[in-house]
């Protein structure tokens, strides 16, 4: 029962929130919309320290002592994904409180939200693919609400984009689906792990396009820049934060790793993918001088390393792909973030029309250098580790060249970054900015934390590998066998 | 049976791409996702058909005629004659092809479960899509209000 928390109190909640919210229409849903994300976190963490720190477990909901036939799959890799999923969304949370009284409806808002949140929750837990696809279907069509909350004609069109492209990419998973249905006959994970079933070239092809869609990568990246650049900052912080890395990177590794078993052919798409990312992302983003789509551009050559790290496929590789995976959400939104207070307190992320914001937004400022110095790998912030992990599995895997590329990129990632930094934050204050001020407490204070969990997690990353990462690495280092394997508890 | 109702999907998925009117258009895709709910329950995917009919056929069509009625009918766009002609071509070409393999393809069907009725599908088999499809239909809701909202301030 413990774990169905996570699908069905940001469910039912989302539900009652249009009429709960009767009384009090502005500082009601800022409460229980934050309660909920907050207990979603205080149980992933209990969850956590119940937790024996290894194998994968299968939970099927009882109700007054009736099966309900809903099974639930718990393992290392799914409970740092739940984690991810609250502490993100709890961060957005808070920084909305603010926000949202530039776009509207609270009410709506929050509603959205949770059930973002239960869908993605969904797709973490679902111990069958097609469940996992209905999950994915439902976070695509609350994220594409999220962009259409924006104000002006683009965010339109970007929702547009954004909700076709993820038709698309959602009618491939389907199909892949089908076609795994069609040789197995099921759709379980566990009973198609235990059937001897080679994935068809076709069916491999059909995964990656849809997986590689949801989590942008190039050549299947041209949805996320329009839809992020337009849209109220949080949809952004919540896609590139959990709905990417979910939808994603995470169903992508569900399928490939534990259910097919990564295989040569696959391994070496995903690294060839990957490195093309890095490279398009970091050169695009280059070029950008508007923060949000800078950003997107960025966060297309974050994921690849993420791939690149998870298709090398070896202990270290997957670590490292773990490792940069939750750091990119944690830094990623914290930058989103930052770009939705600059546009809050100006009106604009265009970084033509501002400078010299530094005095005037000073902890917008500091919390931007510290999340730009994360994402592009300068110790001893968090994505410095995961970069460098990442850059020795390449070395140890004799893959010098595409090493040298992370390394590369990496640097290009600071150059953008910082050139970005410069042109809004510091120089002189230009004249229309006098008026500006510093954004208000709960935005500043998502913003410090977010900062300062950047900070921590790098510093004190040893033992935050041996007890969040390696349960979850080992998942996916034992890969079919971890299916095969599972334990079924409670039920 | 199901080659009659596979030829009504292609008639009238091809209609929803010929048809000029927009609503008409939306209107043959309903008509058309539902010839597709029935084909999945006929082959034994019940869960497949259910789903089909009641987001794809239901939730996304309303999405569609409620975006078609904000943005105005009069935004209509002409194609060259000759793509028409081309889709045209290209689309009976298919329709051949599919319905001539659709006898091979019907030996590949997974025998049927056991669940027998509706009703067991839904609640016993697949209860956990069931709460899937709850989420779906909650974002589209809140979706349709977001939209709504975005159409009575003019924007």
């Amino acid at each position: 029962m413990f774990l169905f928390v996570f699908i069905g109190l940001p469910l039912v909640l989302a539900g009652f929130m249009p009429v709960i919210t009767r009384i009090s229409k502005r500082i009601l849903p800022d409460i229980l919309g934050n309660l909920c994300f907050f207990l979603l976190l205080v149980a992933s963490l209990s969850i956590f320290h119940l937790w024996p720190g290894a194998g994968r477990f299968y939970h099927t909901l009882v109700w007054f002592d009736s099966n309900l036939n809903i099974p639930l799959v718990l393992d290392g890799f799914s409970l740092l994904m739940i984690f991810i999923s609250s502490f993100v969304a709890l961060s957005v949370g808070l920084f909305s409180i603010n926000y949202l009284d530039r776009y509207g409806s609270r009410t709506l808002f929050y509603s959205i939200m949770l059930v973002l949140v239960a869908s993605i929750n969904g797709i973490i837990l679902a111990a069958d693919l097609f469940t996992m696809y209905i999950f994915i279907e439902a976070a695509g069509i609350s994220s594409y609400g999220l962009v259409a909350l924006g104000k002006n004609r683009y965010s339109t069109e970007g929702a547009f984009k954004y909700l076709v492209l993820s038709a698309i990419g959602s009618s491939f998973i389907l199909l892949g689906i089908a076609l795994v249905f069609v040789n197995t006959g099921t759709t379980s994970i566990k009973e198609i792990a235990s059937v001897t079933f080679s994935s068809t070239k076709l069916g491999v092809i059909l995964f990656l396009v849809g997986f590689g869609l949801k989590c942008a990568l190039v050549p299947f990246h041209f949805w996320m820049p329009d839809a992020y650049a337009f849209a109220p900052a949080v949809l952004p912080a919540m896609s590139s934060g959990i709905f990417v890395k979910v939808a994603g990177v995470y169903s992508l590794c569900r399928v490939f790793f534990n259910v097919f078993g990564l295989s040569f052919a696959v391994s070496s798409a995903m690294i060839y993918l990957g490195i093309i990312s890095i490279l398009a992302g970091a050169f695009l983003a280059l070029g950008q001088t508007q923060l949000r789509r800078m950003l997107a551009f960025s966060s297309i050559s974050q994921i690849g390393y993420v791939i690149v790290a998870f298709g090398i496929g070896t202990p270290l590789g997957i670590i490292g792909g773990l490792l940069h995976l939750f750091y990119h959400s944690i830094f990623k939104v914290l930058l989103f973030l930052n770009a939705g207070a600059v546009e809050y307190a100006t009106g604009t992320d265009e970084s033509k029309s501002l400078g010299g914001l530094g005095g005037k937004m000073p902890f917008t400022s500091g919390t931007n250098i510290i999340g730009i110095l994360s994402a592009a790998g300068v110790p001893p912030l968090n994505g410095f580790w995961s970069k460098l992990i990442i850059v020795i599995a390449l070395v140890q895997a004799k893959m010098f060249l595409y090493a040298f590329i992370a390394v590369f990129a990496s640097v290009l990632t600071l150059w953008y970054l910082l050139l970005i930094q410069r042109r809004i934050f510091f120089g002189k204050l230009k004249e229309t900015l006098a008026h500006v001020n510093e954004v208000p407490f709960w935005m500043t204070l998502s913003m410090v934390g977010l900062a300062l969990f950047c900070v921590w997690t790098g510093v004190a990353f040893a033992p935050f590998i041996s007890r969040w990462i390696l349960p979850a690495a080992q998942v996916l280092i034992d890969g079919v066998r971890a299916s095969l394997n599972a334990f079924i508890i409670g039920g | 049976m199901n080659a009659l109702l596979l030829a009504g999907v292609l008639i009238f998925a091809g209609l929803a791409v010929f048809l000029r009117d927009m609503l008409k258009a939306v209107i043959c895709l309903l008509i058309s996702s539902v010839f597709l709910g029935i084909v999945f329950f006929r082959l034994n995917a019940p869960f497949a058909g259910v789903f089909e009919i009641s987001v794809v056929a239901g939730l996304i069509m309303v999405l569609f005629i409620l975006t078609i009625s904000l943005t105005g009918a009069e935004d209509t766009v002409s194609e060259p004659k000759i793509h028409i002609a081309f889709f045209a071509v290209l689309f009976l070409i298919f329709s051949c092809v599919v319905l001539y393999r659709l006898p091979a393809a019907e030996k590949l069907v997974v025998k049927p479960d056991h669940y027998n009725s509706f009703g067991e599908v839904l609640w016993i088999g697949r209860a956990f899509d069931m709460i899937g499809q709850i989420s779906v239909i909650f974002a589209g809701v809140f979706v349709l209000l977001a939209v709504v909202g975005r159409g009575r301030n003019g924007k």
